[in-house]
């Protein structure tokens, strides 16, 4: 093709585009409903998403208790003994119901090592579709067609996340989660949504298909929010088992995340 | 100084920032899935996905950025499992045809449908290179890819609505 032609070509591209976003609708200009969604979003995500990175710019335990606190004011988290979130009147066909999940993920037991990493049981409880939305970057109306119970997760910090006086590159964290889905092919649905990775800009994540953990599974590696970031996500039945670390150094690398995960397969299957 | 920049995001903040930023939001996400209600829900999803990440973001300009990826990125979801794709275009050919009058609109009618039958990728990377005029490297760090790879999406994007257009035209 000529020169002048691809000019012209690339031209009436444009002019096409220009035209067809003109016939964009017009959003309300306040945006009512929207603003006040955005608003709750913005408290909810500075404490509960990926354990916040706020923790780091307001420095250590001042934050981290200004995180509990919270977390006892608001609906978002349960007191201990966290009781599940799930509708009763969901008929759950596949083989694990609401009150196995507790079972499944990481425990406090298991001393996750190797990055001196404890359980905090502020981090301990049940979610539900928004939450768990929220925390992985998943949609959540998606996740939420896809048919999702409820969700229960541990989180383990590492001490540096306690010391004010340690360098940030040392504070890694470690979440844990097993969500239930009422049948195999809806906790199908959401491995595939939560493997796609964030929703939110990430950069150089690279995802692979793992072989040895429940019936389909895969790990991810990238930068999430300017944060290292590894995962693993997998589907044992009618539930999706979900292990991921960020590190502001890095994330715990995969030789120590894949025992974990095994150590949870294990239990599921 | 989180809690700061928290405080600044209050609901004025954040309705001038939707009145600031929506609309231009909101053309993106119609070019990408040529549905307007769709194009409006994406744009909330996205304004309060990037409004959570608001507290985290180096600067209010990294705003704007950040929601047209996160536009870009919930699209793509929502295209991501063929079947819902196949049932969108399904629902998009038994649609009635707008009767165009004269030849521009019969042009810019085949286009549009020929860009709405593009995959997701191909349709997102034609429209930030030419809607947007994002460059190669910011275009492949929003769709998680080489530039090489943005340059042969844009080129058979473009290859395939001449070849879709042409065909819609002539049928």
């Amino acid at each position: 093709m000529a020169r002048s032609d691809r000019s012209d070509e690339m031209h009436d591209v444009r002019a096409f585009l220009e035209r067809m976003a003109s016939e964009a609708p017009i959003p309300s200009e306040e945006g009512g409903a929207v603003v006040r969604r955005a608003r709750r979003h913005v408290g909810a995500t500075l404490v509960s998403g990926a354990l916040a990175i706020a923790l780091v710019i307001t420095g250590g335990v001042a934050a981290l208790d200004a995180v509990r606190a919270w977390n006892r004011t608001t609906p978002l988290v349960s007191e201990p003994p966290p009781t599940p979130t799930g509708s009763p009147s969901i008929a759950i066909t596949g083989r694990f119901g609401e009150d196995d999940l507790r079972d499944l993920v990481l425990r406090a037991s298991d001393r996750p090592t190797g990055h001196g990493l404890r359980h905090d049981p502020s981090f301990s409880e049940f979610n539900g579709v928004t939450s768990v939305a929220s925390t992985l970057d998943v949609s959540t109306s998606a996740l939420a067609q896809a048919g999702l119970v409820t969700a229960y997760f541990n989180g383990f910090l590492s001490d540096a996340w306690y010391d004010t006086g340690a360098p940030p590159e040392e504070r890694v964290d470690l979440v844990s989660y097993a969500i239930l889905f009422p049948d195999v092919e809806a906790a199908h649905t959401g491995f595939e949504l939560i493997a796609a990775g964030p929703t939110t800009p990430v950069s150089g994540w690279r995802s692979e298909p793992v072989d040895e953990l429940g019936e389909e599974a895969q790990e991810s590696r990238g930068v999430w929010n300017d944060v290292p970031t590894a995962a693993i996500v997998w589907r044992v039945d009618n539930v999706v088992l979900f292990l991921a670390s960020q590190g502001y150094g890095d994330a715990i690398p995969f030789g120590v995340l894949r025992p974990l995960a095994e150590l949870m397969d294990a239990r599921a299957t | 100084m989180v809690v700061g920049s928290a405080d600044t995001a209050e609901r004025r903040g954040l309705a001038e920032l939707f009145a600031r930023h929506a609309p231009e939001a909101t053309r993106l996400a119609y070019l990408l899935t040529g549905d307007h209600a769709l194009a409006e829900d994406l744009v909330q999803d996205a304004f309060v996905r990037a409004a959570g990440r608001l507290a985290h973001l180096r600067s209010r300009e990294a705003f704007s950025p950040y929601l047209r990826r996160t536009v870009v990125n919930l699209s793509k979801n929502h295209f991501r499992h063929q079947t819902v794709e196949r049932a969108y275009l399904a629902r998009q050919a038994r649609e009635p045809q707008i009767e165009p009058v004269d030849g521009g609109a019969i042009a810019h009618e085949s286009m549009r449908r020929a860009l709405q039958q593009l995959p997701a990728r191909q349709r997102a990377a034609v429209v930030l290179r030419f809607y947007e005029d994002l460059p190669e490297s910011e275009i492949a760090e929003i769709l998680r890819c080489r530039p090489g790879t943005v340059r042969s999406l844009v080129s058979r994007g473009v290859a395939a609505l001449r070849t879709s257009s042409e065909v819609l035209d002539g049928a």
